[in-house]
């Protein structure tokens, strides 16, 4: 037994393995990792632009027309109504929305380059009005009046913030389209998100 | 050195399961980790009304039915110059036509021809109708028709200025309205075409 080593040495070397292990530990959450989600994104205002019209007021003059009127006064036989279009489209997007990043230290090994072999990502996002209903911003004042909205994920995409951190942005485009909207004003809903590393 | 050996293997397996521990935690952390949250968003939607009407409409009124009214037998005293008296027709003697407007107007309702849609804070818009100046009057020559008390609808209610709803942007849920106006054909004397009367429909969003 000569080679073994006194108390004092083998305490050393416990110690020794003991930060060897955790060193050697494949680690994929620091302490320093921080996941940032954002509580509110408050949208660019839709513009007269966007729908297509230059004006909060357009007049549609409608072709003439001559209708049978008899003397008692009873109602007039007029045509149905053909009504133009008075507007470009009801479909209005905002893109490349940041609703999250992620903060990686670079101390445990995180590099831009390999950042997504080191965390692969699942990010499922769901969107509902304050009325509840899913894929619907509501308005503040009338649960019926809806703004139909759809949710894209983008990639996540990753770039070096400082020297001890990289940082990863959850990024979607948002769809919307105004038909079943009645009122103007301000739409309200939430965005759940759920990420999942791996 | 038993003693030192028997030591050595429980700093061993400490040193194992130290090892294991750490492993495992980075396992638990590396395998899946979930994390949830939400973000409020917020949409803004710009007011805005569109209002679809006739420029021009023309109401052709239905040629009334001739007639021939028998007033009766009248006797009348005639002098040798030729001077007759006795009864003779007067307004309060004239018998009734199957068309009379004495002393009245007629209502014409138009329904749907006039639309709205688009978006307003209240969801509600506020239609009005009125007659410019020198609109109450369509004129042929002399022959002239009043043109009065003009008034909106929405099938609902009716007014010279009503509230009504604005139900969105699209064609489906645009609100229709009609235009009622009394004519006065007291100082009509000419067939044919009568031009000049205009009302203004205003829709404001409320």
């Amino acid at each position: 037994m000569k080679g073994l080593l006194s108390p004092a040495k083998q305490g050393l070397l416990v110690l020794s393995l003991c930060i060897l292990s955790t060193v050697l530990a494949p680690e994929f959450a620091f302490t320093g990792d921080v996941l940032k989600i954002y509580k509110n994104r408050k949208l660019d205002a839709i513009s007269l632009r966007e729908i297509g019209v230059a004006d909060s007021g357009v007049s549609s003059s409608l072709n003439p027309f001559e209708a049978s009127a008899s003397w008692d006064g009873n109602n007039i036989e007029t045509p149905e109504l053909q009504l133009d279009d008075a507007y470009g489209t009801t479909r209005i997007s905002r893109n490349d929305v940041l609703l999250w990043y992620y903060d990686y230290d670079t101390s445990s090994g995180n590099t831009v380059d390999n950042v997504f072999s080191r965390h692969a990502y699942d990010v499922q996002y769901r969107i509902i009005g304050r009325n509840g209903e899913e894929n619907r911003l509501s308005h503040k004042r009338d649960n019926t009046s809806v703004i139909v909205a759809h949710i894209t994920e983008k990639p996540v995409e990753c770039e070096k913030k400082s020297k001890r951190k990289i940082r990863c942005f959850g990024r979607v485009d948002l769809d919307f389209d105004i038909s079943q909207a009645k009122r103007s004003g301000k739409y309200y809903g939430t965005i759940e998100i759920t990420i999942t590393t791996f | 050195m038993l003693f030192k050996r028997c030591n050595l293997r429980v700093i061993c397996s400490l040193i194992l399961l130290l090892s294991f521990s750490g492993t495992a935690l980075a396992v638990a952390e590396g395998g899946k980790e979930s994390s949830s949250g939400t973000a409020k968003v917020t949409a803004n939607v710009p007011q805005f009304i569109v209002l679809h009407y006739y420029s021009s409409l023309t109401l052709n009124f239905e040629t009334p039915t001739s007639e021939a009214l028998d007033e009766g037998d009248n006797s009348m005293s005639v002098s040798w110059e030729g001077k007759a008296t006795g009864d003779q027709l007067s307004t309060a003697s004239l018998m009734d036509a199957k068309l009379e407007l004495d002393g009245t107007k007629t209502t014409v309702k138009m329904p749907n021809v006039w639309a709205i849609r688009g978006f307003s804070k209240s969801g509600n818009a506020e239609v009005t109708v009125t007659i410019p100046s020198g609109g109450d009057v369509l004129a042929n020559g002399e022959s002239k028709i009043g043109m009065s008390n003009v008034k909106v609808n929405d099938g609902k209610q009716s007014g010279s200025s009503i509230k009504t709803n604005l139900g969105g942007i699209a064609k489906s849920s645009a609100t229709f309205g009609g235009i009622e106006l009394d004519l006065d054909f007291s100082k009509t004397n000419r067939s044919g075409s009568h031009a000049g009367g205009q009302y203004t429909i205003t829709a404001s969003t409320i």
